[in-house]
This record gives structure tokens, sequence and C-alpha cells, in this order.
């Protein structure tokens, strides 16, 4: 019997091919990106989960009361910290990680260097924490030697080559390390995506690091925890906030856990620089997957009730002859499975094959696990989902039909309800309501990012680059020098060919993110208020070369010596601070300069778009300025670059010159969520093809249906295209309502997107009409062809065949 | 076998009742060869479908064989039909996308015959009616009187009791219409009991009894 339901299963599709196609082309698309985004989906639920000790692994989190109004949340510990957990029952690990402030690490191998930005110097214990996959030794006696590393495959290829790098020499400044184990590259679930490991030993070791670390005021270790089985998190933070209260005689600190699996997703940090996702993204997602799938699974479903009318001539025989109510059901059931049995085939092929492309859009390498059970999981999970949804409903009205209405002629009975039913009308209105919906957000989206890449920051980011010069390199020179190395830099740098400016500061105004709370003093401030103020050092040529307008007084200028002291404040601070007018003048104390408000600059987007422009003193201290920024001239980039690796060579020969275009800077910081938008994109647009298959078929099937009424219109005098619109005009009724339903959701979840924007657009009108008028013009299109088609058609073959 | 009393059929439109079927009382015995003669719109079809069990009645008392069909629930009439009623169309009915033996094979699937006996039963009837050459072909590949011969032989592989025929020779040639009539007084010679329906007075010749309907009435009823 299985067998005789496949035959005619198969035999029935195959019959039908173009139907069949639109549905196996249908619910593969749909397929394909549901299981993509359930690949993603699950990725980013699983971070960090493969430890072995995962779910017994907490970082320690810092909460830092600044002021009344005012909290700073870090990710990280004193170095000393390890020694109070030690006194907390139910702790059984901690473990470290730290990486230096500023600079890259720079590798030596013989004569040659090698940078290398992800790196850390981990506790002796890091490696019985966490877990590594090793491609040569392993992690036994690390720590035991303070001069032995660990690099992934990835470092050792780039320093090694082909050769083993086990046991082989490389040099950290002055010291020698030796190559203890070779790691596996960083799996894609990982927030550890150090490409070096060093024993924290080595790092302690060298000068006074041991003295600075060991102070409670240094923050600068991320510490990991492991809980006994029962211990409650809350209970070991506010243990471990009471011992270090104790020792850092301060009781503005609190300490909490956060768990590990909350690593990824926990953006309320400071200084954290772990890959952050998002579980909003992670839910919308979800959502969009979800929603593909039905579209999917609404086109079967319309298809299949659509031709039902076909199909009940067959029901109604299989009747006759004995077949009962549940034998059909199976029967039509089983069809279903089939179709949506191949579709899954085809979705893991296409997943397959889009993986490479997938992953580079997602910024993460998917492979697909065939051996892992958790795939066919997924794939059957899809595969089972798809079967009810649509394949059940159908299978109830066909296996329904009673064999005396149905046999009793042509037509007759069922006559227009196959092609006009409630049922599949909603149907075809949901999906473009979903359709719409997800049109309009994207068009929301697309416009805000434009906004965003459009919005007039304030300031001119075109033809420039920055280098940045380490504190290791400022601390080599000494204080003096460094000074002197800053002044000829800049020099050299204005003379040399291709290079249209150069200004010196702290950071570019892309974003500065200094903060300072604390040294601000001048009249009118409240005794006991402590604002935090975002804080840029600057050199005079800084507004003319950024093109910072001010509102009154003036910029810092060459050769006035009061400048040293002198503040630029932009008009937020003026106005935010509460400073007595007029604002230029007056008396300003800032890091211990006392010196006046010389100048108000307007104000400049230096925050990402989703803040609000902050207070800014710009102050005027040449030992704070760690980067260089550099006009190139129009056409002569090349030279600028080469301009400015010369001048990095003459005082930092062995490190190797890096350089960033402050515009692409500008671009990484939306890097993540306009990735995310671009993947939403791509689904929206899956979803609309997959709506658009689904009207296609269902206006071919309606054209046919109507052959008659179409014929007799003819003969009547109908016109081909009164005809053509008489087809087109239902089906566009229908879109209409999904319109007027796809707006007010579309709506509220865009208005929603768009607050977590400090700046962002309005939404209009017009976007929403725009998604209207694009979901109309692909029904018109998909509808369009076929009623014109059946309009042409000759009424005597049709009237013919009745 | 069948015994019909006080059968009513009726469709309600608004405040009309259309009648299809009115006071219905017929006894019809194994064996018998009944011809249901009468104008369109007189109830024959409908008559065959109540008595094929496709239709329910919406009055009166149905039997057969001595079983209260019209206090079956739909599951169990499916299965009083499947065993003992066959049924051949004028239009055949035949399912386009399988051949000709899984055509007439379907009948025993839905009866749950074993595989080896279906194909010993298939075959036998292939044989009898003379088409096995044809078993692989689709039912768009053969003449009209060739549908209704696998028709025919789709209604009696079960071996029915009852053979139901609405207007089998309908869209049929004569000379092929007398093929499936004689093949009809075959059945009938080896015991089957046939109920037809017709327009066609030649047909009605190969009959036992008469039954002619008129407006929803039995006008007439008597032995040939």
């Amino acid at each position: 019997m299985t067998f005789h339901y496949f035959k005619s299963a198969v035999r029935n599709l195959w019959k039908n091919r173009l139907y069949s196609a639109l549905n196996l082309s249908g619910l593969a698309i749909g397929m394909t990106a549901a299981i993509l985004i359930a690949l993603w989906v699950q990725s980013e639920l699983r971070f960090d989960g493969y430890h072995r000790h995962a779910e017994n692994l907490w970082r320690i989190k810092t909460d830092l009361r600044i002021n009344d109004s005012e909290t700073w949340n870090w990710g990280s510990t004193p170095l000393r910290i390890s020694e109070l957990c030690a006194k907390v029952p139910g702790l059984s690990v901690t473990a470290q990680v730290m990486t230096p402030y500023g600079n890259h690490i720079l590798l030596r191998r013989g004569p040659e260097y090698f940078e290398e930005e992800n790196y850390g110097y981990v506790s002796a214990n890091w490696f019985e924490t966490f877990d590594y996959e090793f491609a040569e030794g392993d992690a036994r006696g690390f720590g035991e030697h303070p001069n032995a590393l660990l690099l992934t495959e990835g470092l050792a290829r780039k320093i090694f080559g082909n050769r083993s790098a086990l046991g082989q020499t490389l040099h950290l400044d002055s010291a020698e390390f030796t190559v203890h184990a070779v790691l596996r590259d960083p799996c894609p679930e990982s927030s550890f995506r150090h490409n070096l490991l060093i024993p924290t030993e080595a790092w302690l070791r060298q000068g006074s690091n041991r003295e600075n670390d060991s102070n409670w005021n240094n923050f600068n270790y991320t510490t990991f925890v492991e809980l006994r089985h029962g211990t409650d998190p809350k209970k070991v933070g506010a243990q471990l906030t009471e011992l270090l209260r104790e020792a850092k005689q301060d009781s503005n600190i609190t300490l909490h856990l956060g768990a590990l699996s909350d690593l990824h997703f926990d953006t309320s940090l400071k200084d954290d620089n772990f890959d952050k996702g998002s579980r909003r993204t992670v839910a919308v997602f979800s959502f969009v997957g979800l929603l593909i799938l039905l579209m999917a699974a609404i086109n079967y479903m319309s298809l299949t009730t659509a031709r039902a009318q076909t199909r009940a001539r067959e029901a109604g025989i299989r009747k006759a002859v004995g077949g009962s109510r549940v034998q059909l059901f199976a029967q039509f059931l089983s069809e279903s499975a089939v179709l949506a049995g191949s579709a899954s085939l085809l979705a893991l092929l296409l997943v397959q094959m889009s993986l490479p492309w997938f992953s580079e859009l997602a910024g993460r390498t998917f492979v697909l696990p065939w051996s892992s059970p958790l795939l066919w999981l997924l794939a059957g999970g899809v595969l089972a989902a798809t079967v009810l949804l649509a394949g059940v409903y159908p299978a109830v009205l066909l296996a329904g039909f009673q064999p005396v209405q149905v046999l009793r002629g042509l037509g007759g009975a069922m006559g227009r309800s196959g092609a006009r039913s409630v049922f599949r009308q909603s149907l075809v209105v949901t999906q473009f309501a979903i359709s719409v919906a997800l049109l309009i957000c994207t068009i929301v989206i697309g416009r805000q990012w434009s906004y965003i890449q459009d919005k007039e920051m304030g300031y001119e980011r075109e033809h420039i680059f920055s280098f940045e010069i380490g504190w290791q390199q400022f601390a080599q020179l000494g204080e003096e020098r460094s000074l002197n190395m800053l002044k000829t830099m800049k020099q050299t740098l204005s003379q040399a060919p291709g290079i249209a400016g150069v200004c010196n500061a702290n950071g570019s105004p892309v974003h500065i993110e200094s903060t300072h709370s604390g040294s601000v003093k001048f009249d009118g401030l409240p005794p006991d208020a402590e604002p935090a103020v975002s804080q840029l050092s600057a050199d005079p040529e800084y507004a003319d070369f950024f093109s910072l307008k001010m509102l009154e007084g003036r910029w810092f200028e060459n050769g006035n010596a009061a400048d040293v002291n002198n503040i630029v404040l932009n008009e937020t601070a003026a106005r935010g601070l509460g400073l007595h007018k007029p604002w230029v003048g007056q008396r300003f104390g800032f890091h211990g300069r006392d010196g006046q408000v010389i100048g108000i600059v307007r104000d400049f987007h230096f925050l990402p778009l989703h803040e609000k422009i902050a207070p800014l003193v710009a102050f005027n201290a040449p030992s704070w300025r760690g980067s260089f920024f550099i006009k190139a001239r129009p056409g002569q980039h090349a030279e600028a670059i080469a301009s400015a690796e010369k001048a990095w060579k003459q005082w930092f020969p062995e490190r190797p010159f890096r350089f960033q275009f402050i515009d692409e800077a500008y671009n990484r910081m939306y890097h993540a969520e306009q990735q995310a938008s671009l993947l939403f994109s791509l689904f929206a647009g899956i979803a609309i093809f997959i709506a658009g298959l689904g009207l296609f078929g269902l206006a071919t099937f309606v054209a046919l249906q109507r052959t008659k009424e179409i014929g007799i219109r003819k003969v009547l005098g109908a016109s081909v295209a009164g005809i053509a619109t008489l087809l087109a005009a239902d089906f566009l009724k229908l879109v209409l309502v999904a319109v007027v339903l796809a707006v007010p959701p579309a709506y509220f979840f865009m208005q929603r997107w768009l607050e977590d924007f400090a700046y962002r657009i309005e939404l209009q009108w017009w976007m929403f009409a725009l998604a209207g008028l694009v979901a109309t013009v692909i029904a018109l299109a998909t509808v369009g062809a076929q009623s014109a088609k059946a309009a042409l058609a000759d009424p005597i073959k049709s009237l013919r065949s009745e | 076998m069948i015994q019909l009393s006080n059968i009513e059929r009726y469709y309600k439109s608004g405040p009309l009742t259309t009648w299809v079927l009115r006071d219905i009382n017929l006894r019809i015995r194994e064996g018998e060869f009944v011809t249901v003669m009468g104008p369109s719109g007189s109830g024959k079809t409908t008559l065959m479908n109540l008595i094929g069990m496709l239709d329910e009645p919406d009055g009166g008392e149905y039997f057969f064989l001595n079983e209260p069909v019209h206090k079956f629930n739909e599951r169990k009439r499916t299965d009083l039909h499947k065993h003992y009623i066959g049924f051949v169309f004028q239009a055949y009915h035949l399912i386009d996308e399988l051949t000709v033996y899984e055509n007439i094979e379907t009948p025993l699937l839905y009866r749950g015959v074993k595989s080896a006996d279906r194909k010993a039963m298939v075959a036998e009837v292939l044989d009898r009616f003379n088409i096995v050459a044809k078993k692989d072909l689709f039912p768009g590949q053969l003449s009209g009187g060739q549908q209704q011969l696998v028709g025919v032989a789709r209604a009696i592989i079960g071996k029915p009791k009852l053979l139901l025929a609405d207007e089998p020779t309908g869209n049929l040639h004569s000379s092929q219409g007398e093929m499936i009539m004689n093949l009809f007084a075959q059945l009938h010679r080896e015991g089957m009991t046939i109920i037809q329906v017709t327009h066609n007075e030649n047909n009605a010749r190969y009959g036992t009894r008469l039954i002619e309907l008129r407006d929803g009435f039995v006008r007439e009823d008597r032995t040939v």
C-alpha cells in the first residue's frame, strides 16, 4: 500500500510538473533559508558553550560607582582578585586572561618581525579551565615554565610556514620563548579569539609589571571562576564585593558574576573586547526563519488546494471503488511527504552550496555537520513542520470530497469555489501581508543606513588615514624624547610628498572613546558634582584639519603659551554642564590644569549614532597624543602612505607600519549591524520571492480554471484587455488588503528598531506606499502574464474542451 | 438483498424544497438484473448513489443484506460498500495517472488484499476481458470502449454481490455498447446482482426487471 501511495504520488507530481516545480522550489528555497538561519541562530546561542565546564564558569564583573548619576561597568578585575577568590567557599578554580592595553605584540623569529593583535597572557590553569583543541603538542606543563607560549595554526603558519612550530624559538622583546604547543584556530563559537597565549608569569617578570598589576586600582585582568555545583553566584558576588571593598578600602565598588554563556551577549561593559552578538537579532532572525518557512508552507497549501478540484475527481473515484477517508488522507499526505522530502534533500544541497558565501556574509565560518545528529534533527524537524503545516489541510480537504458531488459531472457543484475560496484567499493575503511587512522593514532599514552613511557628522573624513604610536613606544623613548619624536614626526610629515595636512591627537572625531570624570572644575559647578565628560587631546591644527566649526571663540593656537592650560568645549558640554555665560572666558580646570574656555566648537558626532552627542572637553597636552592623522592629496594616497611609513621607520624601524583610513573605521563601527541588515534584506527578498512563486502558480491555475468563463466572455464580445483586467483585478484586491494589514505591525516594529538610534530617520508614508507598490508590481507581473495568456486563448478551443 | 422503505431525498434552497426521490419502496433480490429508466432529473442517479452508499437518504430505511445502512456512520458504510458493491460510470472515471493494471488493482488495495493474491486476481480479470496486452497503458491511450471495459473489470475484481452501472454505454459507440452489455449479461448469468440506469431501450432488454422513475416516484415496476 505504501508503495502504491508513493507511486501515485510521484506520477501525480510528474504529471503536474509546473506546480510540482513551483512547489518544490518554493519549499526548497524556504527550507534552505530556514536551515541557514537555524545554523546561525544555534551558533549564536551556543557561543562558548562547548567548554566542558561551561555551565559552571562565570566571569567576575565590576561596577564602579562614579557619582550619583553614573556607574561604570567593567568586565575586568585587579590581578589579585584571585587571592580573594581563594577565600570564598564554593569557588574551585580561578583563571585569568589579560591583554595589555595599547599596541599589538611584536614577535621576532631570527631577523623577521611579526605583529599579532589577538593575544593574551593567561594564568597557568587556563587550559584546565577552558577546552582547546591542539594541532601539535598539548597543554601539559603549561605555566611551569614562563617562557613557553602557545600559538594557533594560523599564526604558526604565518611565522614558520609549513614547518612544525613545536619547540621552535621566538623572541618577545629581548626574552626568548619556546613554542609549547600549537592550537587549532579558534572555533567560530568561541569568544576567545587569541592567536597567541603566553603565561601571565612572563608578563609579570617584565619591568615593574608585577608591582603595577598588584595594585588594587588596576582593573586589567578578566577573571573567570568555576563554581561548585549548587553555589549561588549572587552570594559569591556579594562575598567577593565585601572582600575587595576591604582590600581596596573603597565602598563604591561592587562585584558580581556573569555566566560564561552571557559573555557573547553582555553589552553593558565598557572595556569588553569579546565578540558581541545580540539576543534581539537572534530573536528577529528566528522569527524571520519561521516566517519564511510559513510562507513556503502557505505556498504549498494554496497551490495544492487550488488544484484540489482537479484532484477531486480522483478522490471521488477512489472513494467509489472503496477507498476510505483515512486511506485517501494517507495518500495525499504521502504526496506532500514525497514533495517535502525531495525539497529537504534539495535544501540540504543548496545549504551546502551556499555555505561558503553565507559564511562570508555572516562573518563566521559555518559547516554542515553531516555526521551530527543535530543536523538531521534540524532537517527532520523542518521537514515534519512543513508536512504538518502544508500537507495536512490539503489532505483533509481532498479526502473529504463526496464522490456524489464530484462524479456527477465535470464542473458542477465545485464550480468556482476552487479558485475563490475564502481560505485560499486568506492564505494569499497572509503571504503578501508578510512580504509587504518585510519589504517595509527592508526599506526603512536601508534608509536608516544611508542616513547614517550620508549624515552630516560635523567633520570631514575623506582622504584621511591615521596611524598610532603605542604606549610601549612612548615608554621606550621616555617622556622627553617622546615629545621630541611627536614634534619632529609632525614636521617631517607635513613636508612629505603626497600629504596635504597633518595633525596629532588622542582620537579621531569618528569615535572618541576616552572619558573622564573627577577633575572638572569651573564656576557654578555644584561642590560634590563630578560630571563625566569625553576628552580629546588635540593640537592646534585639529579643528581645521577635520573642518570642525567654531560656534564662539577660537581653537588652540600655535605659539600661544596660555593654550597649554586652556580648554575648548563642545556645545553640548557648554549647555549641559551649566557653564555660566558668556561661555568664552570662563575659568575651567581639567586634569589639574587651570585655564579658561577659549572657544565653543559646534557639536559633531564623535560617538556612534546610537548615542547622543556627549559633553566633550578638548585640551592641549602633547604627551597625550598617540595618533597621527594624515590627509592625502587627492589622487596621491599611495605617496602619502609611503611618506608616512618612511617617517615611522625613522623612529621605529623594527615595527611594521600600520594605518587605517578613518572612513573605514567609521564603516566598521556599524559593520555588525549592517551585516545583520544585509542578511535581513536577503531573507526578506527570499520570502517575497516565495510569495511571488505561489501567486504565479495560483494565477496560472485560476486562468486555467476559468477557461470556460473566459471563452464565453470572448464569444460575447469581451476584449482581451478587459479579460486580462478581470483576472488580474481579483488578485490585486487581495494584494491591497495585504498591504493594509501589513502596515500596522511593520510600523510598530520599525518604530521600535529606530528607537535604538539617537539619530534616526522619521517613518514616512512613502516607505509604506513604496512597499505596497513593489508588492503590487510583483503581483501584476506574475498574474498579468497568465491573465494575458488566458485572455488571448482561442475561445472555440476552450469551449470545445468542456 | 436490498430493501428500501419510504426513502426520501430532497434539496432545500431557501424556502423551496426540491424533491429528488419520494416515497421509494423497493425490494431487490439477489441475482436480479434491474434496469432503472426515466427522463433526465427523475432521480435515477440519486437512487443509484443511495443504493451504492455514496449518498445518504433524508428519510426512510435502507437495509442491505439485512444490515440497517441508514443507521450506519460513514466508516461502516464504506466498509460495507467496499466489500459488496462495484460501480461502473458513464464517464468511466478511471484514474488517469494509473495504468490499466493499477486501476483494476485499486479496489483490492483498499480492501487490504495481499500482494500475491492481488496479482493473481488482476491477471485473471485481464485474461478474462482479453486486455492483457493493454495492462501497462494509461487510460488516455485507450478507446472509450476499452476504457469502459477496464471500468467494468475494476468494478468486478473484488467479486461484489452488487454491480451498479450508471449509463455504462452512454458514451460508447453502439458496437462497443453491445460488447459491454453482453458482458453484463454474462456476469448476470454467473449470479451477480446488477442494477443499471439507461436511456437505451435495447440495453433494457438485457435486464430481468424494469423500474421507471418519474419526478422522484416509482411510476412502473415490472418484470421483463
